[in-house]
Order: structure tokens, then sequence, then C-alpha cells
């Protein structure tokens, strides 16, 4: 599913990635775990295609993403690759409803079918009664499980997330670290978690720990 | 799903990757109203602005060409046939009227009237005043509508009566400075061998803003002007010919050449001189304030674009998180630019809009209040002019609109610097 090998990334003369590969099946959900500063972020973004390598390459379903260019990488991100970050990232001045169904319109899909498959992402995540609500009238919660549906919209292959637990209080993050693993198990999904919560890496098919910008475990 | 609820979808056109981007610029423009931008505010008052000075420049030079060439026109006439002897003093030799060329001239496809007219200089006395005036004969064959549609008191000479009157039009401003009215009597005073004097008697008054006609200007039945003369009822100091348009004056003057020029011992003693030629001056200095228009619309749409683009800068780093988000959701360059220019098309919208109601209601308190004097002895009116040419002011629009948005490509441009990987990360 994911190739990632011999990455190199250095920010000025601090190297943040110092070759790191590792391969990541379908339908796992993996956790990279380590201290601040470790690269987990930045290998995260490598992998989403938000950031270029210094060196190395980025398989995803067998297509080197480093080789593509910018605007041919926006669309690939569209269609392959979902983001859920520490922060909701929603876009205050649309609906829950709305977010959701952006990334699909940037697709170009057809309207109707974006519609109902946004208004069942909504309900499977329990969120049909916020679809018309803005970020700012839901919780920490609601906004990260609408940042979820988002990221899902276009049924990406792989689902990032950069600890995306971390705003939330105990109740939250476990129905939040539940819900990663029903869409395994319902979806098929194929999830790459950054996180600091143990129990959560514990849980998780594969434990990554990375120090030093490179892995170890 | 309710249908009423999901404005962004429903109650706008249907959703497509070709209109996502206006959808998201206006979503942008409408919600930015309520942070209160200051700078959007200052973009949109820039042009706004700028097209109501650009709109106010065009239609006071339009108003000066116009009211000047109408008036020109009116008190003269676009061509004048007189006798080539003297030709460059008021008062020139009579010409015969027993000639075929008028009638000729007549159905010409551009001459709109021509008509015959006399000059004579003189000089008017009251009991406190001696002033120079000419005083111009008329005759029916002239389009009075000139002088009615300027008329405020009295009427027009009476000139199609069989008997000859002593009627005389006079210009508000000589009533003023000779303390005359309607029905006053007038003695005039005519410096030749022998010298003459004749009363006559002020039928009408008229009002026109061309100070410069106004003072010297009478107009009388020609009849009057041939008794003067001694000249007979065949005898006039030319013809004058107007044609539809003053932009065609060349084309009018040739004209009339040519049909004088089938006759050349016509040609020989007679001479044809057109407004322009004997208002080179005025011409000139009109044609001086197409420059002065273009500058200002110049200035002003330099201006309107610096501010335009400072605002759209400002936007786009004020939403450099927006633009990191869904470039994360896979959103391209040309995608977020083509937002952004919506923004940009709505503010320039706005302020085109408002320009142009502010700058039309100026103009219009102007012309029909003159609240804005001007000294007639620099400017020949005695008012602000205006006048609307409405095919310029939408093209004025619609350049000003285009000019403004094309250059916001550039400052959009920023889009493609900002980083994704920058502008999610948390911190």
């Amino acid at each position: 599913m994911i190739k990632v090998e011999n990455i190199f990334k250095s920010f000025g003369n601090l190297k943040v990635l110092n070759d790191v590969s590792l391969n990541i099946a379908r339908s796992e959900v993996v956790s990279i775990v380590g201290p601040s500063g470790a690269g987990k972020t930045t290998l995260l973004q490598i992998m989403g295609t938000l950031s270029r390598q210094d060196s190395g390459r980025v398989l995803i379903n067998g297509i080197d993403v480093s080789s593509i260019g910018d605007k041919k990488l926006s669309k690939f991100r569209n269609l392959n690759i979902g983001f859920v970050f520490q922060f909701h990232n929603l876009l205050g001045e649309f609906t829950a409803f709305e977010n959701v169904c952006i990334p699909a319109f940037i697709a170009g899909s057809d309207r109707r079918q974006t519609e109902a498959k946004a208004t069942e992402l909504l309900k499977m995540l329990g969120m049909q009664h916020r679809m018309n609500h803005k970020p700012s009238e839901m919780s920490g919660g609601e906004q990260q499980r609408v940042a979820i549906a988002r990221a899902l919209i276009n049924s990406p292959s792989l689902l990032l997330a950069d600890e995306p637990s971390g705003n939330l209080d105990t109740r939250n993050r476990d129905e939040l670290h539940s819900l990663f693993f029903d869409l395994r198990d319902k979806l098929g999904q194929t999830i790459v978690i950054v996180t600091h919560d143990n129990d959560l890496a514990q849980r998780s098919d594969r434990k990554i720990v990375m120090i030093d910008g490179q892995i170890t475990k | 799903m309710d249908k009423s609820q999901n404005s962004f979808i429903q109650s706008g056109p249907k959703l497509t990757k070709t209109n996502l981007p206006y959808l998201l610029g206006n979503r942008l423009s409408s919600s930015s109203q309520r942070h209160k931008n200051v700078m959007v505010s200052i973009a949109t008052l820039s042009v706004s602005i700028g097209i109501s000075v650009m709109l106010i420049a065009l239609g006071v030079i339009y108003g000066f060409k116009k009211e000047i060439s109408a008036a020109l026109g009116g008190f003269g006439a676009h061509v004048t046939i007189t006798a080539l002897e003297g030709n460059n003093s008021l008062e020139t030799p009579p010409i015969t009227t027993d000639v075929n060329y008028p009638s000729k001239i007549s159905q010409l496809d551009n001459v709109k009237n021509i008509h015959k007219f006399a000059r004579k200089a003189g000089i008017v006395k009251n009991d406190d005043v001696m002033e120079g005036i000419m005083l111009k004969g008329l005759g029916q064959d002239f389009d009075w509508s000139f002088y009615e549609q300027m008329l405020i008191r009295g009427s027009l000479p009476r000139v199609s009566d069989s008997m000859r009157t002593r009627d005389v039009l006079i210009s508000e401003v000589m009533a003023k400075r000779l303390n005359l009215d309607t029905a006053s009597k007038v003695e005039m005073i005519f410096i030749q061998n022998p010298p003459r004097r004749d009363l006559y008697k002020v039928s009408g008054i008229y009002r026109s803003n061309f100070e410069e006609m106004d003072k010297i200007l009478m107009i009388t039945d020609i009849r009057n002007l041939q008794r003067l003369n001694n000249w007979s009822s065949n005898q006039v100091s030319g013809y004058e010919i107007n044609g539809y348009d003053l932009r065609n004056l060349t084309d009018l003057h040739n004209s009339i050449c040519d049909v004088m020029s089938e006759d050349p011992q016509i040609q020989e003693s007679l001479i044809v001189s057109n407004l322009r030629q004997k208002n080179q001056m005025i011409f000139d200095w009109l044609a001086t304030h197409d420059l002065n228009a273009l500058v200002i619309i110049i200035v002003m749409l330099v201006v309107a674009i610096f501010n335009m683009a400072s605002a759209l800068l400002i936007i786009l780093l004020e939403k450099s998180r927006f633009i990191g988000v869904m470039k994360t959701l896979g959103a391209d360059n040309r995608l977020l630019q083509k937002v952004f220019l919506w923004r940009a098309v709505y503010i320039v919208t706005k302020g085109i809009i408002w320009g142009n109601l502010c700058g039309i209601v100026i103009c219009l308190i102007q012309k029909y209040s003159g609240i804005i004097k001007l000294d007639s002895a620099g400017y020949f009116l005695n008012q602000v002019p205006i006048s609307f040419n409405w095919a310029t002011i939408i093209l004025l629009n619609i350049g000003v609109f285009a000019v403004i948005v094309i250059c916001q490509l550039i400052p959009t441009h920023i889009v493609s610097k900002i980083s994704p990987e920058k502008t999610v990360r948390y911190e």
C-alpha cells in the first residue's frame, strides 16, 4: 500500500529525517510514536505529499509521488489521501455538511452523489444533527468527527492523522480512537496515526517508534 | 436531508468544479463583512472614488465639447458662405440670393438646414450705457428652435409677417447690462455714412451659458438690416449651413465646396469657411481636454490597482490557513487563485457600482443646479457643463473592471508560495 524508501529531510542544518524506510499494508492501523522533535509529523507530511523529501521515494499504491508535478500531485492527494490534524482545520465559513463536500467538489464529483455520501458519512459518525452547524457551534470531539468525514469523502486509499486526539478530553479521545478501528473494520481503511497516546499505540496493528529522525522499532 | 438548509449548495447555482471558485470566493466575501476588513473597505473606496472622478471628468469634458460646439454652431453655423472681399471683418459686402447653389446645397444628404443672414455692427444707447453690439438678421428660413429652447421671457421676433417688425431678441446678460426687459425700447446707432439711428423693441429675452455671444448679439428680422444697409430684398451678408454632426464638419465643408465649384464665377467671388477655421483656438483648447481626461483616468486607475492589490495581498495572507487547508484537501494553485480573483471581482464590482452612483449623482446635481460657476472670460461658459456619453461610460466601466481584475492575477500568485506543511501544523 505505502512504501517509504530511504527518506532524508533537513531544515537548514537540522537533519529531521535520516534514512527512514517503512512499509504499510492495506487496512492496517499504524501508530508512529516518539518524543517531540523526532520527525513524526515531518514523516507524515512527506507520506501525505504535503512536503517534499530531500532524497528517497514514497510510493503509494505503486505510484512514486516524488516524481509527480504539483498540479497532478494535488489531484492525487485529493483522491487518495485524507488528513486529520490535531486542530480540526475545518473551514469556519462553511457548515459541517459543506466542509465534508468540498474535497469531492474539488475532484469534480457529481453533486447528488457527493451530497448523498456526505450525509451517509456524517450519519455513520453520529453527526447528522450537526450537518448545518458551523465548526464554531460544535464541540472539539464533534469537530474532529466532521474532519474525519471530510477526510473520507473521496474514499482515499490512505488516512493520515497527526495527533488527532491531542486537544480532546478523555471521553472524546477514547471515542475517536474507537472510531479509527471501526473505520478499519467497516471500510478496510488504511490509517497512519502520529500520536503521543500510548493506549492508542498499543491498540494499533503496528507501532513504529521514531527517535532523532530514525525508526528504532 | 432538509433541502431548505445548506445554502452553499442549494441556493446558488449547481455546484461544479467550474463554479466552485466563485462559490468559495462568494462565501469568503460575505463572511468577511462581519469582520469589517479595513483594507477591503479602503480598496472598495479607492475603486469608487476612482470611478467617480473618471465619470465626473468625462462628464465635464463632454459637457464642454457639447455646449461650446452647440453654442458656436447655434449662434453661428457649421459652414458659412460670404463674399470673398472683406471676409475678415464682421460686416461683409452683400451677396445675391438669385442663385441656384443654395437649393443644391439644401439637397445634400449631410445638410440639415441652410438659411440667409445679415450682420451689422452697432452701438446700443440708453440713458446710462453705450455698448457695442452685433445686430444679426435672420428670416423665415432660419431654424428658430435654437433660440426658442433658450427663451425665458417674451417671444421670438416676428419674421414671417408680410410687414417688417422692429422686434429684437436679446440675451439675459445683455438685458441686465442695459437694464432692458420685454417691450423695452432700444435705440441703436450705426456708424456709417451717413450715420443712422434706429429704434427697436425687445420682443424676447433668452438665456444661454455662452457669455461670449450673449454680451454682443442681438437678433432681428433680416429685412431690418437690408433696410439699414440700403440693400435690396435679394441681397444678404451670406448663407449659414448646418450639418447633423459637428464631427462630420470636414465632409460637410467639402460637399458644399463641390457644389460651389460647379459655377466658377460664383466660386471666385465667394468664400466658404467653417466653424473650426473661424474658432481654431477654441477647438484646439477643447482637444486638450481629451489629454486631461486620459491623464485623470490613468492616474485614478493606477491608484485603484495598487490599493486593490494591497487589499488582496492582505486578504491572502489573512487566509493563509484557508489556503493551506484547501491544499491538503487537494486544491491546486489555479483553483485557489480563482477563489481570490472572485473575491477581487466582488470588491471591484461593489466599488464600481458605488462609484457610478456617486459620480452620476454629483454630475446630475451640477447639471440641473449649476452650483459650480465658471468665469466666462476664461471658459466661455458661466457654469461647469455636464454631458453624459453613455457609450463611453459603459466602455469606461468595462475597461476599468477588466484592467483592475486582470492586474490582480499578480498578487494572487502568492497562493503558490503558501505551503500547507507550515500553515496546517498545529502551534
